[in-house]
Formats: structure tokens, sequence, C-alpha cells
């Protein structure tokens, strides 16, 4: 279950690409905040502070109590809705903050972690990791920072789908049960043999051409 | 047989910019481990195919590997020799446009040290700086 943090933002007035790119150069990250019975405004919190929360928690899903400078409420409970990265640098770019009321039922995406080896891989199988992240309804208190599957009984051919997994207390998933979170799969050993004779082909006809080359060369040689 | 689309509107197109950083497709979506593009530039059907069996070969099939680009832009080149003028040169290739961030290729089910492995000899195969991602 995830605990609430407390961080520090301000009431952000400027917008548009110079204004937020500049708030970066400073040490910054801009972002906003919405969500029912409340106005939506966008805001700002500092970089470090907010990159220390997220390494101090499980997953993305973090509840904050954010204390904002400027605004008419000073203390809000708010999710972390998206964290948008650059892909290149990692650096944080934006913030979506949802305001949430610790007694409202709120939906969330959820990081799915596999637990454990699974006995089909140790025969030879290979565990599809398909579903990495799974959408649920709880209350906000209730939100859990991930949800382990384990695998280790799974067998070659054998699957584990959403419906197997117990949800934490409180939390509700919203996928259909008969979705599948992974499953073992048989190595096709097939593909080798498939592969291996087009090479060859390919070989074959390379040699070919080369084979055809020389022979041009020595009927052209004795003309010359 | 090296990845080309299946039909077109037009036969040839025009070279196109490849300004700015990849918007989408960045991240390790399907796989555990991936190949990530931090040049720009065109990566051709058969680099994309030389990439793939050098991966397969590496892993001995043992892992499973996604291609996360496709060539969809027709590449047109004129014949040796040839004046300048007469038209446009007739289709040669197919290639996709990266810029940096693409995802190029993606691997699940094989050890970190096996996926590095396999996807630097895939990266020797293009003429694009990359780097070898985990999924967060």
């Amino acid at each position: 279950m995830s605990k609430k943090l407390n961080l520090h933002a301000t009431k952000r007035l400027g917008s548009g690409t110079s204004a937020v790119k500049k708030l970066r150069r400073e040490g910054a990250v801009p972002g906003v905040i919405y969500g029912a019975a409340q106005d939506n405004y966008t805001i700002q919190v500092k970089s470090k502070e907010f990159e220390n929360l997220l390494h101090h928690s499980a997953g993305e899903n973090v509840l904050v109590n954010l204390q904002i400078e400027g605004a008419k409420e000073a203390d809000k409970l708010a999710m972390v809705q998206e964290v948008q990265h650059n892909p290149l640098t990692g650096q944080i770019m934006h913030i979506d903050f949802h305001a949430v009321k610790e007694d409202e039922e709120v939906t969330a995406v959820v990081q799915v972690e596999i637990v454990g080896e699974a006995a089909g891989v140790k025969h030879g199988g290979l565990l599809d990791h398909q579903l990495h992240s799974l959408e649920v309804r709880c209350k906000p208190a209730d939100l859990p920072g991930k949800i382990e599957v384990p695998v280790s009984h799974l067998e070659v051919g054998e699957a584990v789908h959403v419906g197997d997994i117990k949800p934490p207390g409180g939390v509700e998933f919203l996928l259909d049960g008969e979705v599948v979170i992974a499953n073992v799969q048989e190595i096709k050993v097939g593909v080798a043999e498939e592969e291996a004779p087009a090479e060859e082909a390919e070989a074959a006809s390379v040699e070919g051409e080369e084979g055809v080359e020389a022979k041009e060369a020595g009927e052209a040689a004795p003309e010359s | 047989m090296p990845l080309m689309p299946k039909k077109v509107k037009f036969r040839k197109s025009q070279r196109g910019n490849r300004g700015g950083n990849a918007q989408r497709g960045t991240d390790v979506s399907f796989g555990d481990f991936g190949l990530q593009c931090l040049g720009r530039g065109w990566i051709n059907s058969q680099q994309i195919e030389a990439c793939r069996v050098a991966i397969n070969r590496d892993l001995k099939r043992k892992g499973k590997v996604w291609i996360r680009i496709f060539p969809h832009k027709p590449t047109t080149s004129r014949p040796p020799e040839t004046r300048m003028g007469k038209g446009k040169g007739a289709p040669e290739k197919w290639v996709a446009v990266v810029r940096p961030g693409t995802m190029l290729f993606e691997v699940a089910g094989v050890s970190e040290t096996a996926a590095k492995a396999s996807m630097r000899l895939a990266a020797n195969k293009l003429g694009i700086r990359t780097r070898f991602v985990v999924r967060d």
C-alpha cells in the first residue's frame, strides 16, 4: 500500500516552451494538477526533490501530499498520474498530478512484476511476459506500488491469467480475467532448421555467381 | 525475405527531413532489453535483416526478438555511368527513418550479458550510434 509523501510545489505563472525550458535550466520541473471538484492549474516542483521521492518509492504510483505555494488550498492530496522523461537523457520533463479524495475510488495503472523462475524454463521453455502493467480501481490509500505475479509453478504450455491473481485488499482489476499475464512457450527448434537451408542456398547462389564470373573471365582471356 | 511494404500508394518518395528527436517508439515496450538509436539516418531492410540474423545466431534462438522499426520508405538510385537528367532513378531499397531515441530491437527471455553481447553484434551492422538499454 502506498503511503503519503510530502512534496513542495509552487503555482506556475509562465507557460509555453520557452518558459518551461527556462524552468528546467533552473532545476525545476513543470507540472499540472487536475482532478474532480477543483480548478486545473500549472505548478512547478524542484527536480531533485521529486527524483528523490521517486527513488524511494516502489513504483511510479505515488500518493503525494502537495503543499502548493500560491494556491487557495495549501495542502492537496494527489496521485502522480504521469511522468514524462526525455528518451535520451532520462531527465524528467513534466509531471501530471491527479488531485484525489481519500474516500473516492480512483483508476490507476500499476506495474506487474514476475516473481520466481518458472518450472518450464528449467525444462527448456521460454517465459513470455506479455502484460507489463495492469489497470486497477481502488481507494488512493489502497493503491499498490506493484502487483507481484508468482510464476514458479508454470510448466511449458501453461499460462497465468489476470483471473488467477488475487488482488490486494480493496483493489479491483479492471481487465478481463482471461487476459494472459505470462506464459511459458516451447522453444521452436524448427526455426533453426528452416534458416539453415536458406543460408546455404544464399551461399550457394553467391558461389554460383562467382563461378559464372570466373567462367566469363576465363572465356574472355583467350579472346584478348 | 527482407522487410518491405506489401503495397504502397506511390512508388517513389521524396527524401524528407530527419530533424528532431524521436517522439514515439522510444521505450522498451515488449522485451526486457533493447537497442536504442542515438543518431539519425536511414536504416535499410538489408541492415535490419543482418541485425536480426546476428541477434538470433548469437542467442542460439533461446530468447524472443522484436524488430521495432519497419522500412516504409522507398529510395531510388541511378544506374552507374548514367548522365544527369532523364528523370528520377528506379526504386532500389526500402529504408526506415530513425531519429535519436528510436528503439530498434528488443530482446526477452535471456540474461542481460547475453542480450548485451547480441545487441553489440547487431549494432555493428548499423552505421549509426546506438546504446544498450534495460527496461525500467
